[in-house]
């Protein structure tokens, strides 16, 4: 510690001890109850954008490109890009396994070709990783992108049964 | 001083030790009952939330459950913490055991499907040859069914179908829609039974609406929470069980409850991690052999319904058609169900689209969607077992369980025959098939593992009579689907009810 900072420090301890001594219970100024201080709040995602920090730029920019391609903005449906979705997916892979950060890591690495998304269903996996990364990214686009604040809100305009609304279990001690 | 000896001691709250307590305490018999989990206040314990405000916006947390499929985030803190409470398996076996440690346990979430077993499952082995009869039979239980099902609200139809048997039902007159009459009729034609589903009603069917309050009101129940069963402890000089140490979750702290009687209702592999734990009623060596489920092919057959009409939805059962007559299947024993549901629109994996595209496609498809999942039969074989693994400790230092199972080709042979004969179904009912595969979920995920405390007629190959009583220890009962012989395909929570509720009638006419 640096002598200034010890100095604020010793010049601040006595003025919170001799306020302590001298402390006064406030008298209430109104009658405030327990239910007033429940306060109205915001989540991040309303007042600040998501940094995208796992993917580098090119792998981003390949990202944004495919969930674009997965689910456009059609009409007054948002799509991919306004539902945020590849940052949110940069968060989702950064905090997953190490073989789905590879699956997905030599997926946007890999030369752009979005034919493997046209074969037809079967239950395995695709042998080839890169098909295999593409089926995962159509999944995780779609998904993220109809539980996204923005899509919901869409839909429910024309669907009042979509609400996005689940129950949700809290923690228990 | 000491705490006086208690008249019985069930461990565990869920169907089988909740339908024991509301039996017992109704008799005036005094129950202090342990469950591993804390006891929620339902009112508080959920709230509604918008899945785009919860931390991995629906995703859950990676990594969190690597075993339990059904969680999801909104109901993540619902299961068992894998983490706290690990087990072990061979690597190339993997068991999905799937848990619940709350007051009510997994009757909280259940799926509340009610099919009564028959004696194609009570007396199997006099039909196949195959594995052992139950020392019950259809005629024992029944009774007990007629009682359980009002007490659970079940509604369904009853259709005299002999694998099935009729149920003492609110009937359920709703009227189905086209696409699932359409495929009933492809159904007739093709000689496979189908019926309504037979569910328990209700906001709440679970232990702690249904059994538990019932149970407080007599006075004679005590519901000790946070309270984690480490071993069951018997007197040297009787053998008998006098009591069961306990550890309190939260601090770990070590009690123990003095009993006349303990009733074993843990669920199913947690009872017999208790029972091996204690080194008792084991003089079979079976305790912990024969572990089986049912199998499941999750849309086993996806397909649209290319002309679905307004009111979509609708769903129903079919049960088991196969090998019950004289004409036998070649390639496997015993059957399989299915259930089946129609409405929404299919996953956007089944269609090879992206883009413009895939959303046009999907709006076209909206509400055409249906699907079948198979639920089979799982053969009973001892070397499908649990094992005490002494190295794999929870976070209480009690020894967890290590699995030795695999299916069979008959269940791989099952799977099969129920992908086929579904996609034929569909195709009579004018269907479009999307997609179809026989690939059944992994050993345990099903959560309707049973089997390992098998009840039998003889204790030598056997650990229950036919009461639900330990053949060693005549003052400990095992009332969960531990004690299973065999399954079938019907979901198994009614049959656990039934067997609670005729394993409580014995012991309350005077056994201890």
């Amino acid at each position: 510690m640096k002598r200034r900072d010890l100095l604020k420090t010793a010049a601040v301890l006595p003025a919170i001890a001799s306020a302590q001594q001298n402390a006064v219970p406030p008298k209430p100024t109104a009658d405030r109850r327990e239910e007033d201080a429940r306060l109205d709040s915001e989540t991040p995602d309303a007042v600040a954008d998501p940094v995208h920090k796992f993917f580098n730029a090119a792998q981003f920019a390949v990202l944004v490109k495919l969930s674009d391609a997965i689910l456009p903005r059609i009409g007054e449906t948002p799509g991919a890009l306004d539902a945020r979705v590849p940052e949110f997916l940069d968060f989702l892979i950064g905090r997953s396994s190490a073989q789905e950060q590879k699956l997905y890591r030599d997926g946007l690495d890999h030369a752009f070709d979005l034919s493997p998304l046209g074969e037809p269903w079967t239950y395995e996996d695709p042998r080839d990783p890169y098909a295999r990364f593409l089926r995962q990214a159509k999944h995780d686009v779609l998904t993220a992108a109809i539980n996204s604040r923005e899509w919901i809100a869409a839909v429910a305009k024309r669907n009042p049964a979509v609400t996005g609304t689940g129950t949700y279990w809290l923690p228990t001690e | 001083m000491s705490m006086p000896t208690h008249d019985v001691v069930i461990i565990g709250s869920g169907a089988s030790g909740g339908m024991m307590a509301w039996n017992l305490c109704r008799r005036g018999i005094k129950c202090l009952m342990l469950d591993a989990g804390p006891a929620l206040d339902l009112t508080r314990a959920r709230t509604p939330r918008k899945v785009y405000d919860l931390p991995y916006r629906g995703f859950g947390r990676p990594g969190r459950f690597p075993h339990v499929t059904q969680a999801d985030e909104f109901n993540a803190n619902l299961w068992l913490d894998e983490k706290q409470n690990p087990y072990t398996t061979d690597p190339n076996d993997p068991f999905y055991w799937v848990r619940v440690r709350l007051v009510g346990g997994k009757t909280l979430i259940w799926g509340r499907a009610c099919w009564r077993l028959s004696d194609h499952e009570f007396a199997g082995r006099d039909k196949d040859g195959f594995g052992e009869n139950w020392p019950i039979r259809y005629k024992d239980l029944a009774p007990y069914y007629d009682k359980v099902e009002p007490l659970f609200h079940v509604a369904g139809r009853n259709e005299g179908f002999e694998q099935i048997p009729d149920g003492n039902l609110l009937p359920d007159t709703s009227a189905d829609s086209a696409s699932v009459t359409k495929f009933i009729a492809a159904c007739k034609l093709k000689g496979v039974p189908v019926t309504k589903q037979r569910r328990s009603t209700g906001a709440l069917a679970s232990s702690v609406n249904l059994l538990l309050p019932d149970a407080l009101k007599t006075g004679n129940l005590t519901i000790v929470p946070n309270a984690i069963a480490r071993e069951i402890s018997t007197d040297r000089n009787t053998g008998l069980v006098n009591g069961v140490s306990f550890l309190d979750r939260h601090s770990g702290r070590e009690m123990h409850a003095k009993a006349r009687v303990v009733v074993v209702g843990a669920s199913c592999l947690e009872s017999t991690r208790l029972l091996l734990n204690s080194g008792i009623a084991n003089s079979s060596g079976v305790l912990g052999r024969y572990l089986f489920d049912q199998i499941y092919v999750k849309n086993v057959v996806q397909a649209i319904v290319p002309d679905a009409k307004a009111p979509f939805g609708g769903s129903g059962y079919i049960p088991r058609f196969r090998n019950l007559g004289k004409q036998t299947h070649k390639k496997f024993l015993r059957g399989y169900a299915y259930d089946f549901g129609s409405g929404g629109t299919p996953n956007p994996k089944y269609f090879p689209l992206y883009g413009g595209a895939l959303q046009r496609k999907l709006a076209q498809v909206a509400n055409q969607s249906f699907s079948m999942t198979t639920m089979g039969e799982v053969l009973a074989r001892a070397e499908n077992r649990v094992t005490i693994d002494k190295d794999c400790k929870d976070a209480w230092g009690i020894p967890s369980l290590r699995f030795d199972c695999r299916y069979s080709d008959n269940e791989r042979e099952m799977a099969i025959d129920s992908m086929n004969t579904a996609e034929e179904v569909c195709h009579e009912a004018g269907f479009q098939v999307i997609g179809k595969h026989a690939h059944f979920v992994p050993f345990g995920e099903s959560i309707h593992d049973l089997g390992t405390c098998r009840m039998g007629a003889d204790p030598k190959t056997s650990v229950l009579n036919q009461w639900n009583q330990s053949h060693d220890i005549r003052n400990l009962y095992v009332v969960d689907g531990s004690s299973f012989v065999s399954g079938g395909a019907q979901n198994p929570t009614l049959t656990i009810l039934a067997l609670a509720l005729r394993a409580g009638d014995h012991l309350a006419s005077g056994a201890f």
